[in-house]
């Protein structure tokens, strides 16, 4: 896969940074967000912005004059985040996996926890960002990061299995899967929240 | 099961919740951590670099030696061939890889020799030990495997 994309003005972008620290202060948390969210490791996410900044620096010329160098960064944390996972995959596949991932699953079905998706709604910004970087990081990662792809990136299903080298279908399953598992971990924490103000009170 | 298609409420929902979070922090030793790499890389000397990072003029240099190294290969052996170039290339070829044909009959010498010198009970032992050791290999590696799987699957 081709990491860097080229870059192409777009006038709703941030505007150049006048010097490579700047450029860096302006971008990192959105940089290191991005790898984060798709890795799951604190750790590896800082490699792989690191990486993408010293490439960054040798594109430097070019994207200190260009209005989409955040979508620049974007994209390439993305291409080295997945790059990273399918070779650690690659790696560990002899050890780890007994069988190759059927993509026709016949798992039980997905179920959504009966209580209502308002529960969102109600909990506080720092409660409701906490537990959503908490419940994603506990996803596995064949459902976290088809996730992140589709609702942080905006990626549709097909470019999403294209990317991942896997099914429509399996994008598919593996999104709503993700989605069932996230709502029953917020559900979860929601109710051991309420109990715990309740207890408090 | 569920179709990945059907709507479902909890959809939308996770999809603004997701969105309007904020990015997270990175760790304050990140950008010291680029600012380093960055000066180490640089401290580099030209030609530890890759080919693109090489100052113009040596890149050009390196172009115009190996041009003229494939140039003056090329003719030695059209000159050597004679008429017929691939003859040429044949010739060099073979020359080259002529140790794996010596490398062949020296290990068929071997595989003689030993076949003559022991008896075919001692063969049959040989053959045992060699079996058992690739069996004891395989065991290993597949224990190995088994144990990773159970206790030390990433999750």
């Amino acid at each position: 896969m081709n990491d860097e994309p080229t870059v192409q003005p777009s006038p709703a972008e941030l505007k150049p940074a006048p010097d490579f620290t700047t450029f860096m202060r302006a971008y990192q948390d959105m940089v290191y967000s991005t790898a984060v969210r798709l890795t799951g490791n604190d750790a590896q996410a800082e490699d792989i912005s690191q990486e993408v900044f010293l490439k960054a620096f040798h594109h430097f010329d070019m994207l200190q004059t260009s209005p989409s160098a955040g979508g620049w960064l974007k994209t390439v944390a993305t291409n080295l985040s997945i790059n990273h996972l399918q070779r650690y995959r690659r790696r560990w596949k002899f050890f780890s996996e007994f069988a190759k991932p059927d993509d026709n699953d016949d798992s039980p079905a997905v179920e959504f926890p009966a209580a209502d998706s308002d529960v969102l709604a109600s909990l506080t910004q720092e409660d409701r960002r906490q537990w959503l970087e908490q419940a994603l990081a506990k996803l596995p990662e064949h459902q976290r990061v088809p996730l992140v792809l589709f609702h942080f990136e905006d990626l549709p299903y097909d470019e999403i299995a294209r990317r991942l080298k896997v099914s429509l279908s399996k994008v598919k399953t593996d999104i709503l899967r993700a989605r069932a598992a996230l709502a029953q971990i917020l559900v979860r924490s929601g109710t051991t929240h309420e109990s715990a103000d309740q207890t408090l009170a | 099961m569920n179709s990945p298609e059907q709507k479902n409420p909890w959809e939308d929902a996770l999809d603004s919740a997701l969105k309007s979070l904020p990015p997270r922090s990175a760790p304050a030793a990140l950008e010291a951590r680029v600012l380093a790499a960055i000066a180490a890389r640089q401290a580099k000397p030209w030609w530890r670099k890759g080919f693109a990072f090489w100052p113009p003029a040596m890149r050009l240099v390196f172009l115009i030696v190996t041009a003229t190294l494939a140039v003056g290969t090329a003719w030695v052996l059209l000159r050597n061939a004679g008429s017929s170039p691939v003859a040429a290339i044949g010739d060099t070829l073979g020359a080259a890889f002529r140790w794996w044909g010596q490398a062949r009959s020296l290990a068929g010498d071997l595989l003689r020799l030993a076949a003559d010198s022991l008896s075919p009970a001692a063969q049959l032992w040989l053959l045992t030990g060699i079996g058992l050791i690739a069996l004891c290999y395989a065991t290993l590696i597949g224990t190995g495997a088994a144990l990773y799987r159970i206790f030390m699957r990433p999750q």
